[in-house]
């Protein structure tokens, strides 16, 4: 069969599964969407192949969402049966404005919908994007606004507010800018991207406020977005960003005059109108103006944003630093709103969507599963999952009986079908765009699967493996925020009927063994000669897996030049629920680390949230942006093959880890990682354990990793992807300094 | 968990129609569960602070915590819904009084303990 793309082809039917449900219905308590629905598929934005490009238009808007809620906690402290409501909230819409792509458009519906993602992007390595991106949320709609989020005009504590309760409230004492705050200011974060984090390119430093709004022509009649496709145009300026990042790696614009005129003039305009009535501090063209003349790039804008970089090919080894070390991985990648204090709301409102980059990696895998010669009914066919948690409003902000953990769904709905013929394999893009909960997936039964990338990195084939006929596939856990891309094979012979996939919200080791859940049902229809591929699709065999790209081999630890250790803690609700990289929160105004570009460095991410207290053995997922790492060792606790007592300890079989002894908190023999190291960049911290339970030493778990900061200079972030935290304060500013001058000796 | 934004805005007067618009909140009643939070988004050219009304209409002793709402501007801090009183809740304008104390635009809550059943 031939391999689905969805966009052109899923879009109509988006439209009318979009539809609304009920037509008319305002806020309130709304009956559920039945579970077990066929998956929805998300709208595409595809690359222009002409002209090696990704043109997009996107889009931060409001609207109404069905959400479904877990009910009243009992008085156990469990959540009640789930329910639904129609609420409003903030979320994409996307288009591409390339001829012939009129179809690749997220479709805007009136009325309660379920809630998608955004789109999804498809580029392939090479490319520059080229995004004209929109902020129109209406604030009024939400809490804590005054035309403008009140935090960002210096109102109150400068944190969202709830009487009573948060940001102040029991033993909460949050404050700014480690608070829940500013949920309408925007940007975008292209996970997984290798570019540039400076001006246009994945940079969460920039600060994106609403649109201006008209005056409403009546009291209470709807006001619409002043800065729109009218007002803005960047088609000149996307030109001459391509031309300029014709080489690679390169970085361009590189000063806020590289942007339109009549833009620069615009932003100005509006900027000044925002600052009526703000107080000093808080106005936003002088801070503008202060980076401008500090060499830096400003960090505020009004209603519109060009996002312009490249997405870099590697071709050869480099002849010195100046060319490529490192190129775009081809893979699963991701994209979601990243302001500090609203990550964690706008991702569980969905402001999230895959980010598809193809290359080598798909071309391989697309021929080997190509429908020819004595082949029927084959091809690769795609589905791109972005597991979601859909909420709107963090537990910290409400009474207890609501405090639960969102649901898990896909793709805008809970437990969605997806059907697959025996004997055939997909290729499952998986994200895991939840804002906080890992997501364990329980080994599969009667279905199989083999992953073949973690993180958008495609593995090496030595560390790739299939299962047998008959075989068990295993299981593995996504952090929040990882990828990972499966093969999965419904055996020929297999039954009709349905295979539940069924995974475990996860974010302690303890909790692995926990009840499962069903995330999505694969349903194999009966059998039909004319559609069931024939012979039976195996698994891609080691000898044509793809081959990994030379800049993705091992770092060589004779090559680092610099080792690190950041430590990650957490504190529970009675000492604050304080979120720490190294005792301290996030801080305005300060970078926490400082990397020389192209060089090689090993961190070691040590985490001593532990089972000894409150919030327990918490696996913090940590994130480092623009460059992925490779793990070479993990020590983690609660991995069953470590033991504490020395009479439990058999050679070949189980480590001997001494609580009394600090040197033996380390891998050994029996868990020691073996080359080659797979790529990640979302990786959970082991929690660390008390031993003996309730007495003992606090034994961290940590894990050790290398990464190259190569090809692009500048400053980003690395941080907690449990968002809540990350908000909260477990986040640092990072900077990457060139390693290149003009400077000479005449 | 739910939240709701309530319209502060100008509503045709179900009694004296032809006396014009007065303010209102929309929806009225809202439908709530204990623990949802509340803002109200003020769309009228006034100022107006959401605050529980006694048996005789008129503000309670004590308040949600809402401050008054400025024009074009949603309520702050946020109300989190109380698990006491359930069932219909009356609240109005605590900035708006009649000349015998008691909230001239009036507004309910119906707070329930579980979601209604559907």
């Amino acid at each position: 069969m031939p391999r689905v793309r969805s966009s052109l082809l899923v879009a109509a039917a988006a439209v009318m599964l979009l539809a609304p449900l009920t037509a008319g219905a305002q806020q309130g308590f709304i009956k559920c969407p039945p579970l077990g629905q066929p998956l929805l598929e998300v709208p595409e934005i595809t690359r222009d192949a002409a002209t090696k490009t990704l043109p997009a238009v996107m889009k931060v808007t409001d609207q109404d969402r069905i959400v479904w809620f877990n009910g009243p906690n009992d008085a156990n402290g469990k959540p009640g049966p789930a329910f639904c409501a129609e609420q409003h909230m903030r979320f994409f819409q996307g288009y591409s404005p390339v001829p012939g792509h009129e179809n690749e458009k997220w479709p805007a519906t009136s009325g309660p919908a379920e809630p998608l993602p955004g789109p999804t992007f498809r580029a392939r390595v090479g490319d520059t994007v080229m995004m004209t991106f929109f902020n129109q949320v209406d604030l009024t709609n939400f809490p804590n606004s005054e035309y403008w989020d009140r935090a960002e005009r210096g109102l109150g504590t400068g944190c969202d507010e709830v009487a009573g309760i948060y940001p102040k409230g029991g033993t909460i004492n949050d404050t700014f800018p480690n608070c829940f705050h500013g949920s309408s200011t925007a940007n975008i974060h292209f996970h997984g991207t290798h570019t540039t984090p400076a001006t246009t390119g994945d940079n969460v430093l920039i600060q994106i406020r609403p649109s201006l709004r008209t005056a409403p022509a009546l009291v209470g009649s709807n006001t619409q977005p002043v800065v729109s496709e009218a007002s803005v145009d960047f088609k000149q300026f996307f030109q001459d960003c391509k031309t300029q990042l014709a080489t690679v790696p390169s970085s361009w614009p590189t000063k806020y005059a590289d942007l339109p005129q009549a833009y620069r003039d615009s932003q100005l305009a509006w900027l000044t109108k925002y600052d009526e009535g703000v107080p000093e501090p808080h106005k936003l063209s002088p801070a503008n103006e202060r980076a401008l003349k500090n060499g830096e790039w400003p960090q505020y804008y009004i209603g519109a944003y060009p996002y312009c970089f490249q997405l870099p090919e590697y071709k050869k080894k480099p002849a010195d630093r100046s060319q490529l070390q490192m190129g775009q991985s081809p893979g699963t990648h991701w994209y979601h709103m990243h302001k500090h204090g609203s990550t964690t709301l706008n991702v569980a409102n969905s402001l999230i969507g895959a980010f598809v980059i193809e290359g080598d990696y798909d071309d391989q895998l697309e021929a080997y599963y190509k429908n020819e010669g004595t082949r029927k009914n084959w091809g690769l066919d795609e589905k791109v999952l972005v597991i979601q948690q859909v909420g709107v409003t963090p537990n910290l902000e409400r009474g207890p009986s609501q405090q639960s953990i969102a649901q898990l769904s896909v793709n805008g709905r809970r437990q969605p079908v997806i059907e697959m013929r025996a004997g055939q394999v997909q290729l499952w893009r998986v994200v895991n765009g939840a804002p906080r909960s890992g997501v364990y997936f329980n080994a599969p039964g009667k279905i199989q699967w083999a992953q073949t990338a973690q993180d958008g990195v495609q593995l090496n084939v030595l560390n790739y493996s299939f299962p047998a006929a008959g075989g068990a596939s295993k299981p593995f856990l996504m952090s929040a925020g990882n990828r990972v891309d499966l093969l999965v094979k419904v055996p020929a012979g297999l039954a009709p009927g349905d295979y539940p996939v069924q995974v475990v919200d996860v974010v302690k080791p303890t909790e692995i063994t926990n009840a499962p859940v069903t995330l999505l049902t694969v349903r194999v229809p009966k059998p039909d000669a004319a559609k069931d591929p024939s012979p039976e699709m195996p698994f891609i065999t080691a000898d044509k897996f793809p081959v990994q790209p030379e800049f993705l081999r091992d770092i060589d630890p004779d090559t680092i030049f610099l080792k690190r250790k950041l430590v990650f803690n957490s504190t529970g609700r009675a000492l604050g629920a304080n979120h720490t990289i190294n005792g301290e929160k996030f801080a305005d105004e300060t970078i926490n680390q400082v990397m020389l570009q192209n060089n090689n460095e090993e961190w070691t991410l040590v985490n001593t949230t532990s089972d000894a207290a409150s919030p327990g053995p918490i696996m913090h997922p940590f994130h480092i942006h623009i460059n992925p790492f490779q793990i070479f060792e993990v020590f983690d606790p609660y991995d069953p093959r470590y033991v504490f007592v020395e009479s439990e300890f058999k050679k070949g079989t189980n480590c001997y880890v001494n609580p009394a002894d600090k040197s033996t908190w380390k891998p050994c023999d029996v868990t020691k990682l073996k080359p080659p190291f797979v790529w990640w960049d979302v990786f959970g911290i082991p929690g660390g354990r008390q031993v003996p339970a309730d007495t003992g030493v606090i034994i961290p778990g940590y894990f050790k990793m290398r990464s190259a900061f190569v090809d692009y200079a500048g400053q980003y972030v690395l941080h907690c992807h449990i968002l809540a935290h990350e908000d909260r304060g477990m986040m640092q500013l990072i900077e990457v300094v060139p390693d290149r001058t003009t400077m000479q000796h005449h | 968990m739910p939240d709701w934004s309530i319209k502060i805005t100008l509503i045709p007067s179900p009694s004296t129609p032809s006396e014009g618009p007065t303010t209102g909140f929309v929806p009225s009643p809202q439908q709530v569960l204990v623990d949802d939070l509340i803002s109200w988004n003020n769309q009228t050219n006034g100022e107006h602070q959401p605050w529980p009304l006694d048996s005789n209409g008129k503000p309670a002793a004590t308040g949600w915590g809402v401050n008054p709402v400025p024009k074009d501007a949603s309520s702050n801090p946020a109300y989190n819904v109380a698990s006491s009183p359930t069932g219909i809740v009356k609240y109005g304008c605590k900035l708006h009084l009649d000349s015998e104390g008691k909230a001239i635009e009036v507004g309910e809550l119906e707070v329930l303990t579980q979601p209604p059943a559907l």
